[in-house]
């Protein structure tokens, strides 16, 4: 799955994914969920670098075989497939919220606050952020960020699409998510996004006038 | 340190540079390196004791420092902030494509690479921030900020939202003039300009 741009009819690019991941983990094969759950167990834990193909096995209550069967590329794929799935679940509880929200304001403020508090408690990520960082860097490369980006546009577009047109919509969750990120791997010392205080001075500041402002559809 | 030590520092780090161009950051060897200085391994050591990795983490953090130091250099005599930072964006995607090393960087397989240049990242971050501090310093002169917008507030924002971009565009096709446009006056300048 890759986020392209295309052209619309007016010959402006707009983001597209082709083909789109199911929101939806339930339509996974139950054993790699597993899998993958207890990958992220053990990275919580003890880290990356320590969490071997047998740890995994042994914490999901399956073979090394049943591991390997699933996950051919070994370790590596089965990070990818957790991270994919963590993203996934994340993205599904922040739509559901953001369906209780009434403005776009709120919708954006409550998305990124609660993004942002899963992420920092998150045992795996803080885990990597802490003590692997060149690790979580790795994992998190340049391509993959970009992925997780569109990803975020795509499924949250629908809760944006009440209060915008639907190439802004896209945007929005794509830029929200940009932030999260930002300053998830970039603390800084004055602006905690989970302080939803924080949260609402970045919104209002920098992202609402730039969906907003009709000036700025081309 | 001698004007001559840098001078051979600097010669085997371009050669450095050319046999990574053309290998690739992992194909590459001391022994390469040397011959295409014209400088033995042993001198290669002098100037950098730690060997291969040392050589690579200077290289790649020196070429990153370049990349900025010509993205601003390319960009400088355009008139308005919003320009600069379109263009920022469409000549910095550019460079990273043709550029082995940069684009090396951004290949997740490269712990090495992602080790070599986390020391200086917020060097780099600093230079971006004040750098775009200077420029808002301007605008908030001519009157051009939003009410309540301070060069320093605004200059975070514009290099968190630069670093983020021009490693991952998220969709946004960085080739395109106008949809690079867009893209710096709704989520770069929207809240920064009045």
């Amino acid at each position: 799955m890759i986020g392209i741009a295309v052209s619309d009819e007016h010959g402006h690019a707009v983001p597209a994914l082709v083909p789109v991941d199911s929101i939806l983990t339930a339509v996974m094969a139950p054993a790699e969920l597993r899998v993958a759950d207890a990958l992220m167990r053990c990275v919580g834990r003890w880290g990356l670098a320590k969490t071997t193909i047998p740890d995994i096995a042994r914490e999901a209550g399956v073979s090394r075989a049943t591991v390997y069967r699933l996950f051919p590329g070994g370790r590596s794929s089965v990070l990818y497939t957790a991270v994919r799935v963590e993203v996934q679940r994340l993205l599904a509880l922040l739509t559901a919220e953001a369906a209780e929200a009434d403005s776009l304001e709120d919708c954006l403020v409550q998305g990124m606050h609660h993004a942002a508090v899963f992420l920092e408690s998150h045992a795996a990520l803080t885990y990597l952020r802490d003590h692997e960082r060149a690790e979580l860097d790795q994992v998190l490369s340049f391509e993959r960020m970009d992925v997780l980006y569109v990803v975020s546009g795509a499924v949250t577009a629908p809760v944006f699409e009440r209060f915008l047109a639907p190439e802004d919509a896209m945007a929005a969750g794509t830029w929200a998510a940009r932030l999260v990120v930002s300053y998830l791997a970039e603390p800084a010392d004055d602006v905690d996004l989970c302080d939803v205080d924080d949260v609402r001075a970045i919104v209002r500041r920098f992202m609402l006038p730039g969906l907003t402002r009709a000036a700025f559809h081309p | 340190m001698t004007d001559q030590a840098s001078l051979a520092r600097t010669r085997i780090m371009e050669a450095a540079i050319a046999c990574a161009e053309r290998s690739g950051v992992r194909g590459f060897s001391l022994e390469d390196v040397a011959t295409q200085a014209g400088v033995s391994r042993t001198t290669i050591y002098r100037y950098f004791p730690g060997g291969r990795s040392q050589l690579v983490e200077q290289t790649v953090t020196r070429e990153v420092a370049r990349f900025w130091g010509r993205l601003a250099a390319a960009v400088a005599d355009l008139p308005t902030l919003e320009d600069r930072l379109v263009a920022g964006l469409v000549i910095g995607r550019k460079l990273m494509e043709r550029s082995t090393i940069l684009a090396n960087l951004m290949d997740p397989e490269l712990l090495e690479l992602v080790e070599a240049v986390q020391p200086s990242e917020p060097l780099i971050h600093g230079v971006i921030r004040d750098y775009m501090r200077e420029m808002l310093a301007a605008e908030a002169v001519a009157g051009h900020l939003r009410p309540g917008m301070t060069p320093d507030v605004g200059a975070e924002y514009l290099m968190r939202m630069t670093l983020s971009f021009m490693s991952s565009p998220g969709g946004v096709d960085l080739t395109d003039d106008t949809a690079a446009r867009h893209v710096i006056r709704t989520q770069f300048l929207a809240g920064v300009l009045a």
